[in-house]
């Protein structure tokens, strides 16, 4: 959940059963991150730059190098979409959602199932950090890339013609405004200064509105619809300086999450979906810390899958994870249930109930109230 | 920044083509505004705002004009700072021709966001 929590007022867990094991990863854990360069170096950064230019790129990091005086930007990190440096002059609310006429019969619009390709989005992150647990507390030098990309996103049928009747609707409604709004648009050409912002700003406050404004909120509602199918990728590499002269492959990480939605009506307004979603994570450490206090690298692969009901104010649903580890004969399995309740707005209790990693006596039983700002549903975590 | 179209004296069509570079919903409209009366003369198809090279009148009526094209922009999304990010890259492109300066592309709008709406005005006196 986006702009979720702003403070915990609460938060009381509780703990049944045999020994509990060291924190596993769950499921969120596995999930596509949308920074995995943030991610691989466990930090989360306060301050992300999201350059607008490439220019804005270079500048932002060789500022942070000149800062730092140490030859080696500090605590630099950004996150953007090359997309949106390109100045394509082709953009357009089709392409950005990804519909299209059908070539083979023009009359029909279809989605372009690749069309989230083009947002893909690189994170980097330059930090100074002690990722490798021996004995020294020295920080090395963090580089890390990471890439995220929907590889995949598949509407239901008959989607791509909604949306298009739904745009076309306002588009004809917005050329009726502007015959409604003559006058106004007159004296808007007739300012005695056009580029006097502020006499433009008290003549828009006359622009009259009728059909558009509700028209925009359908087609939102059509744009957040959740797919039937949708396929999640993203990767990144880290490498620590671990001396000024010595640059070592320091974590490598992939991510994959396929999800799909489907939902309880056909309304517009819908927020009612059964959910199913699997998640893949590998994740190789060079400077991991083995049983015998030896660092060594270790190579987990994670695996997991979740299904289960999302409703405004209830979610509850099951997972399931299976984690690997290279050498090691078999792997070990963690199944809990989930459940979420909205209590009011901005109140929520979630609990979860299972089978931890490792052993079959191993339970885990937790409980947590969440109070925040904001005006999410409940949704799977 | 020149905001003016030289006609020329000929009695050819004058062309207009607008560009709304933007992933919001667009419409646009051109309007010829003289001697007190305005009348529409061209405007988009579909929501990209743009509106195909199309005359827009004989050069010698033309004279002495405004040229107006207006376009509403209506951003989409939930994400207010997405909204107001794209609401600062979003642009207009507008192309005028047949008149003595030739082709001629100008890209001097005015731009007013009032969230979630963009406004977009091109002015161009056609003398």
């Amino acid at each position: 959940m986006k702009k979720y929590i702003i403070f915990i007022l609460l938060c009381a867990a509780g703990r049944a059963g045999a020994q509990v094991q060291n924190p596993t990863v769950s499921l969120k854990d596995l999930a596509v991150p949308s920074s995995p360069a943030f991610v691989i170096t466990d930090i989360t950064p306060t301050l992300v730059q999201n350059p607008a230019t490439p220019k804005a790129f270079v500048l932002g990091v060789a500022q942070s190098y000149q800062q730092s005086g140490t030859g080696f930007p500090n605590n630099y990190s950004a996150e953007f979409t090359p997309y949106w440096w390109l100045k394509l002059h082709s953009r357009s609310v089709y392409n950005a959602q990804g519909i299209h006429r059908s070539k083979r019969d023009t009359t029909k619009w279809v989605t372009d199932p690749t069309a989230g390709l083009k947002y893909t989005s690189i994170s980097t992150a330059f930090v100074n950090k002690d990722l490798i647990p021996d004995t020294s507390k020295a920080a090395q030098r963090v580089f890390a890339v990471g890439i995220h990309a929907t590889l995949l996103k598949i509407h239901r049928r008959g989607y791509a013609q909604k949306l298009k009747n739904s745009i076309a609707q306002w588009h004809t409604d917005a050329q009726k405004e502007f015959d409604n709004n003559a006058e106004m648009l007159d004296s808007l050409q007739n300012l005695p200064d056009p580029t006097d912002a502020k006499a433009r700003e008290r003549i828009y406050k006359k622009y009259s509105q009728k059909d558009t404004p509700r028209l925009l909120t359908n087609i939102n509602a059509l744009i957040e619809e959740k797919p039937l199918f949708n396929l999640d990728l993203a990767g990144a590499y880290s490498a620590y300086g671990v001396t000024d002269q010595k640059i070592r492959t320091g974590r490598v990480g992939g991510w994959a999450t396929l999800s799909s939605y489907i939902p309880f009506s056909k309304q517009v307004d819908n927020k009612n979906y059964f959910e199913i979603t699997a998640s893949a994570r590998y994740l190789s450490d060079h400077f991991q810390k083995n049983d015998q206090d030896q660092i060594v690298r270790a190579d987990n692969t994670d695996i997991g899958g979740k299904a289960g009901f999302s409703f405004s104010q209830l979610s509850i649903g099951v997972e399931s994870l299976y984690r690997h580890t290279k050498g090691i004969n078999g792997g070990s399995v963690r199944t809990i249930g989930i459940i979420n309740v909205k209590l009011a707005e901005n109140l929520y209790i979630n609990g979860a109930f299972g089978k931890d990693f490792a052993g079959p006596n191993k339970l885990i039983s937790a409980f947590g109230i969440n109070w925040g700002f904001g005006t999410e549903k409940v949704d799977l975590p | 920044m020149e905001k003016t179209y030289n006609l020329g004296n000929s009695v050819s069509t004058i062309s207009l083509g607008a560009d709304i570079d933007t992933i919001g919903l667009a419409a646009s409209r051109a309007t010829i505004y003289k001697d007190g009366s305005a009348t529409a003369v061209a405007h988009s198809v579909d929501a990209t705002g743009d509106i195909a090279t199309q005359g827009i009148g004989k050069s010698n009526d033309l004279k002495g004009s405004r040229l107006q094209v207006f376009t509403k922009i209506a951003l989409t999304g939930s994400d207010a700072a997405l909204r107001a990010a794209e609401a600062e890259q979003l642009s207009g492109t507008y192309t005028l021709g047949g008149g003595r300066d030739g082709l001629k592309t100008y890209t001097h709008s005015t731009k007013d966001y009032v969230d979630p709406n963009v406004f977009l005005q091109f002015l161009v006196d056609l003398i």
